[in-house]
């Protein structure tokens, strides 16, 4: 599902504007990288997309088949199109299971809520899917942190909705899970077709990874571009350092679907 | 590993936990109705017709039932508040006590004595007095919600305009405790303390109609409360109003906490015990914990009911004090044994 986003713009006091005049379209089944400084709006427009906050102008469009604004939607419909993972997440003393079961709420209807056989299916496959199968009833106190933000992104697999937004997904996970969550999240835009968008600190990490890339600089996009299309230049403009590019071509994605580039670029900035 | 069949057995298992808890809440229940000065003849308990009862009967069906009834209806309606305000406040240390609801109610009703009833024979309007302690009990909590929705303020926060709202309504209580006459005085005093065996059966039947009510209500929410705890945004995110069910919530756990404060005064601490007692037996989940705080929020103050009865007889002492004593030193206990921190 396509996500348009249209002249949006949103503060959270009327004299300093976080967002500005925000223009662009996020493709259908691609992976979106956000980038910015601190502070450049990347959760806000995040969270605007997720209809948590409200924009003060413009709107968000979703794409077919639902061709609709987003603020013509009730929370809960919303909920069947966006899954949103929070930056920093302090979850409740439930267990895994309970926990990434909360994901299916927006599709239990009635007045308990009761969790149909499909629920727990889903739930038993977004537990596999990241891995958590063994902690399924564990508390979620006892997990480490990368645990529970792989907890946190199996709820938002379990919601099954065709967008999927993530702040900072990488949060608290070592190396190796972050590349094995970031291949997961790969796949499964090309299988569900979902469309991913995802901000992220670790430059090479997230354009690893990402068809697009959008540049925020002081809440307006400075650039919406195809990956490859990405200069040293650009980001150097972005976070006011000097960055240089190097290649390796020995270094593939590791995945059938998405061996295009074969030629592997890293972005180091200039040590001063 | 069959993840669904595993989720099934815990689902037994749980129900049996409730079970056996509405079990040992009938034992008790048994207990606290033979316990008392006076000894229960069983033989003519069934005997006679219903227009002229034997003493054994009239002390079981006119003291002791009401005593009891008030006490699980009353324990179990603060237990369900206390944990209800603490998901919805997203606050470990809410309840209607540390909120300051107890003490606008306790405040409503000393201005209703204070104002209304004359010296001689006080509270001589108690639809007035019980009237005005409804509208403290509510006035307070609207008054928390209001400041918990005002720029969204911290949890921290919401609990020290609890305490500052107490106090409030505690010096003016004291205020109006100066100014009142000796019977008047006493009348206030009197409505204070927290007492089960205030209630008669009309007062039984508005309290069972509104803890159940409530309860029920509650009970359909359970699932979406999970999904609060979660926090604002992540809520919203599982397609929650979370604005709309902050203020149908409070507003219902207010009419039940002003119902029961308003019918057997003001008794502490159950509403912040019971659901950290329950907290440490199931952890968070809402839907665990609902139906076992409710129980333990009625075996609690039947037990301190029981307790007051019998501990000094033939002096007795009203449940409220009982739970104040017992209240305070078991939430320390409980605070300090804990091997993480509630924040």
């Amino acid at each position: 599902m396509d996500l348009s986003l249209k002249q949006l713009s949103f503060a959270y006091h009327a004299k300093k504007p976080v967002l500005q005049q925000v223009d662009t379209t996020l493709s259908s089944g691609r992976l979106t990288a956000l980038l910015g400084i601190n502070g450049s709006g990347k959760s806000t427009l995040i969270k605007l997309m997720a209809g948590i906050l409200k924009p003060d102008q413009g709107q968000i469009v979703l794409g077919a088949p639902a061709n609709c604004p987003l603020s013509s939607l009730g929370p809960r419909q919303i909920a069947h199109h966006c899954a949103y993972v929070a930056q920093n997440t302090q979850p409740p003393a439930l267990t895994v299971f309970d926990y990434v079961l909360l994901g299916r709420l927006p599709h239990q209807s009635g007045w308990t809520s009761k969790p149909m056989p499909a629920d727990l299916k889903l739930v038993e496959e977004s537990l596999a899917q990241m891995e958590l199968t063994p902690l399924a009833f564990r508390p979620m106190g006892e997990l480490s942190g990368g645990q529970v933000q792989m907890a946190v992104i199996a709820r938002a697999l379990a919601q099954q909705a065709p967008i999927l937004l993530l702040d900072e997904p990488t949060n608290n996970l070592d190396p190796s899970h972050q590349l094995r969550l970031m291949k997961k999240l790969h796949a499964i835009s090309r299988q569900r077709h979902t469309t991913v968008i995802y901000s992220m600190h670790d430059v090479n990490l997230a354009l690893h990874w990402a068809d697009q890339v959008v540049l925020l600089h002081e809440g307006r996009v400075l650039r919406h571009i195809a990956t490859e299309k990405l200069t040293a230049a650009d980001l150097s403009t972005l976070f006011g350092l000097s960055y240089r590019m190097h290649t390796a071509q020995n270094m593939t994605k590791n995945t059938a679907v998405n061996s295009a580039a074969e030629v592997q670029r890293w972005f180091w900035p200039d040590v001063c | 590993m069959n993840i669904s069949r595993i989720y099934h057995q815990r689902q037994r298992r749980l129900t049996a936990g409730w079970l056996l808890t509405l079990l040992v809440l009938g034992l008790i229940t048994i207990l606290a109705l033979t316990s008392g000065a006076m000894e229960l003849d069983w033989r003519t308990l069934w005997s006679g017709d219903s227009q002229n009862l034997n003493a054994s009967q009239r002390v079981l069906f006119h003291i002791r039932l009401p005593r009891a009834c008030s006490a699980i209806l009353g324990g179990a309606a603060l237990a369900t508040a206390g944990l209800i305000l603490q998901v919805l406040l997203n606050n470990p240390l809410a309840s209607p006590s540390t909120l300051g609801i107890s003490q606008g109610a306790s405040f409503g009703a000393a201005c209703g004595i204070w104002l209304l009833s004359s010296g001689v024979t006080p509270a001589t309007h108690p639809l007035a007095v019980t009237g005005l302690a409804f509208a403290g009990a509510m006035a307070t909590t609207l008054l928390i919600l209001a400041l918990s929705l005002w720029r969204d303020c911290g949890r921290e926060t919401i609990i020290l305009a609890g305490v500052a709202l107490s106090a409030l309504f505690v010096a003016a209580t004291t205020l109006l405790q100066y100014l009142a006459d000796d019977t008047q005085l006493a009348a206030i005093v009197h409505w204070s303390f927290g007492d089960v065996g205030r209630a008669d059966w009309r007062d039984l039947r508005v309290l069972g109609t509104v803890t159940a009510v409530g309860f029920g209500a509650l009970w359909t929410q359970r699932r979406r409360f999970n999904a609060l705890m979660c926090g604002h945004d992540t809520a919203t995110s599982l397609g929650l109003h979370v604005t709309r069910m902050r203020l149908v919530g409070v507003t219902l756990v207010a009419v039940m906490t002003a119902i029961t404060v308003t019918m057997l005064g003001v008794i502490s601490f159950i509403g912040l015990v019971a659901p950290h007692l329950v907290r440490l037996l199931v952890g968070d989940d809402v839907t665990a914990r609902l139906p076992l705080c409710a129980l333990s929020g009625a075996i609690l103050l039947l037990l301190a009911d029981m307790l007051g009865r019998t501990l000094f007889a033939p002096l007795t002492f009203p449940a409220g004090v009982v739970t104040a004593f017992l209240g305070a030193p078991l939430f320390l206990a409980l605070l300090f044994t804990r091997r993480n921190p509630w924040t």
